[in-house]
């Protein structure tokens, strides 16, 4: 596909080019066609030659996006932010990394999913600092991103997360953990559903769960009273940890 | 005598004023909450969350009282959702029919030993718990349990979930294949705030084309009555909800389709089953909850429409709902009148609760006095003709056009109705309903009031359904 559009001596070529960038000449038009290439990108797996990527540079998508990073419009700014990670125009990160803190929460939320992808896990140290507290779907995203990267662990990233005060940070380093089956921190992960942050604890329960270690126990118990704001499965671990073997 | 007419011709006056008022500012907060809507979900494509891992487990929790007829096509619709982390818990209600057998041999359901859970929820006894020898069945459990009602059921359903979320539904409703992947979507963007219960549109799906439990063509109601209704939920569910949502003020989550977190409801003991409004009553009760401890909440309104329900389509079954729906009102606000204008609770006490308290329920009131008075008025020769038409004729047609703006902004956003014959027939419904069935429900609304002043015991009532077309 790329190669087809490299190729400049086409008519046809130049027929779609020239009715592709009249369409990505209005905002609709552009999100659009940014959606469809990152449909394609996300669906085929194309030679390194055919990446989408000289597509976006012959309809001059980079430097839309890029203008549109300047907008005053918040959401077609975040949406910018999107597009560019996901089409991997990495000549906007310099103008992306200045919107990691934000104010915009869509904004702040895809220009720190950018930087993921742009840093991968050099980043991370970043938000070990982070005071404000991050959705789980950011969560999700950041892992996603992670694993997508194909980059090994970098250990001191993840230890900063895990020391992190901030619970929503924590919980993502905890995630790293499960979802990078780094096995010398599953004790920690234990540790935390002692947490007095309710949330957390659930989360690391659940994590428990998934890795298969809460799996001795049998989750028809009894529920307590006193520890009823806590899902069944977290009492039913609670009641059962002193012959936990992991 | 004079300035005492007066006063009353005042009250009214402003009244309607005030009341026109918020529904104009309804109109406005619902555009700017739908417009926010939209813009988020671009961010939270349910295509992403589909393929995402660690989203919270969801619950379905749906009672089932006598639905032996339609059971098993429901049962398989509610297990074909698209979500990667949900289990269906349907709660026989002690029916006296042969919905459990037929769900026993349709799953191929066994019994499992059950140990009854200590948890601050009281329901009536399980006699027995269910599950599929079926892999393929693997998401379901049937609670067979004794007679309660459907807040029992629930209640019930919640006690023996063992997920984060629980959506709470009923067994004959049709919910959306990506119901699920839409709901969770607060839960996973939520930040200083924790959302305690989220609610899904609900639409009307009488004469509707039902095929293997999903809707596959969207039809007008033939009755009048269920068609207004249409009208009536597009109205409530968009402009209402919407900007309540919009303003941090929402109060009601319907019981027919509503999530929340199991956590939360399990605090506040569940559904209140001496309450008819229950789902009222439980969204009232969290938000004083988390109110109580000071603790940031939200209770979210999704427009589109994720479930699809029967509505009454005489104006019999239509009384006895909306006679229900007056008196679990009375309950609940009776139950929570420590609100009214209390400032502990913030704007919930001062605003939320208060209009809920003069509008919600006081309009019925205002409306049969003012029908009173009129009649009064009409004997006593006081009505000044010019001035009375036009102000029928004016609070008419601003009714009639809050109706078509609420009709037109479902069908530009939602897509649903969207051929203009059946906008058209919407907007002819929205004309009839001031002569026809609002009457009929001011009646019924009444009704309920006046049962619940003199202490008439009365219960849920008959629901009697046509049941869905289906088609094979």
């Amino acid at each position: 596909m790329g190669q087809y559009f490299n190729n400049s001596d086409t008519p046809l070529r130049n027929s779609y080019v020239k009715r592709l960038k009249a369409q990505v000449s209005n905002s609709e038009g552009l999100w659009y066609v940014c959606q469809q290439l990152i449909k394609v990108k996300s669906i085929v797996v194309l030679p390194e030659k055919d990446i989408p990527l000289p597509i976006v540079s012959i309809l001059g998508i980079d430097n839309l996006l890029e203008n549109k990073l300047s907008s005053r419009n918040l959401h077609h700014r975040a949406l910018a932010i999107q597009y560019s990670y996901e089409l991997e125009i990495t000549a906007n990160y310099k103008k992306i990394h200045e919107f990691i803190n934000s104010s915009n929460i869509f904004v702040r939320r895809e220009a720190q999913l950018a930087m993921v992808v742009f840093m991968n896990w050099e980043i991370l140290s970043f938000f070990a600092k982070l005071t404000y507290p991050i959705s789980l779907w950011q969560q999700i995203r950041i892992i996603e991103k992670l694993k997508s990267s194909k980059k090994p662990i970098v250990t001191e990233s993840l230890k900063s997360l895990l020391n992190s005060k901030n619970t929503d940070i924590l919980e993502l380093g905890m995630r790293l953990v499960v979802a990078f089956n780094v096995e010398r921190e599953f004790n920690m992960i234990k540790s935390h559903t002692q947490h007095h942050n309710t949330k957390l604890a659930n989360a690391a329960f659940d994590m428990l769960v998934q890795l298969n270690i809460s799996k001795p126990y049998n989750k028809e118990q009894s529920f307590s009273k006193q520890t009823f704001e806590l899902p069944f499965s977290y009492v039913d671990y609670r009641n059962h940890k002193k012959n936990d073997k992991l | 005598m004079e300035y005492f007419r007066a006063g009353i011709d005042w009250f009214f006056f402003t009244y309607g004023i005030v009341l026109f008022g918020i529904y104009l500012s309804f109109v406005h907060l619902a555009i700017r909450a739908i417009k926010k809507n939209k813009e988020q979900a671009v961010f939270l494509n349910i295509n992403n969350i589909k393929g995402a891992e660690n989203l919270p487990s969801v619950s379905l929790i749906a009672p089932a009282f006598n639905e032996g007829m339609s059971i098993v096509t429901n049962v398989h619709s509610l297990l074909s959702l698209q979500y990667p982390y949900y289990e269906l818990i349907i709660v026989n209600d002690g029916s006296t029919d042969d919905s459990l057998q037929k769900l026993i041999n349709a799953f191929d359901l066994v019994e499992v030993p059950y140990t009854p859970k200590e948890t601050n929820i009281n329901h009536a006894d399980i006699i027995g718990l269910y599950q599929s020898s079926d892999y393929n069945y693997g998401r379901l459990t049937v609670i067979n349990k004794k007679n309660g009602g459907r807040a029992d059921a629930l209640n019930c359903g919640i006690a023996n979930a063992k997920t984060n979320l629980v959506l709470c539904t009923d067994a004959d409703c049709i919910i959306e294949q990506d119901a699920l992947l839409k709901m969770v979507r607060p839960y996973l963007e939520e930040l200083d705030k924790e959302v305690i219960a989220c609610g899904g549109g609900i639409g009307i799906a009488n004469d509707s084309i039902i095929k293997n439990g999903t809707l596959k063509e969207l039809r007008l109601p033939k009755s009048w009555i269920a068609r207004i209704q249409v009208v009536e939920y597009i109205r409530a569910f968009l402009l209402g909800r919407m900007a309540w949502h919009h303003l941090d003020g929402l109060m009601l989550v319907s019981g027919a389709f509503g999530l929340y977190p199991r956590s939360r409801v399990l605090e506040v003991g569940g559904f209140d089953k001496d309450i008819v409004g229950e789902d009222l009553e439980l969204c009232m009760r969290l938000r004083v909850h988390m109110e109580q401890q000071s603790l940031p909440y939200d209770v979210v309104y999704l427009p589109e429409t994720l479930c699809w329900t029967e509505a009454p389509s005489t104006a019999k079954v239509y009384i006895t709902q909306r006679d229900r729906w007056a008196r679990g009102l009375w309950e609940t606000l009776k139950k929570h009148r420590h609100l009214f204008m209390n400032r502990k609770y913030g704007a919930m006490g001062g605003v939320f609760f208060p209009y809920w308290v003069l509008f919600e329920f006081g309009a019925p009131i205002v409306e049969f006095l003012g029908l009173v008075l009129i009649t009064v008025y009409l004997i006593l020769g006081y009505i000044n003709w010019p001035i009375a038409r036009f102000l029928y004729l004016f609070v008419y047609l601003i009714g009639c056009m809050f109706s078509t703006i609420a009709i037109l902004m479902y069908t530009i956003n939602f897509r649903q109705y969207a051929s203009i014959k059946m906008v058209t027939k919407l907007i002819l419904a929205a004309f009839i309903e001031p002569f026809y069935s609002h009457q009929i429900m001011l009646y019924a609304e009444i009704k309920g009031y006046l049962k619940k002043l003199f202490g008439v015991k009365s219960t849920w009532g008959t629901m009697t359904r046509k049941g869905f077309t289906t088609s094979n």
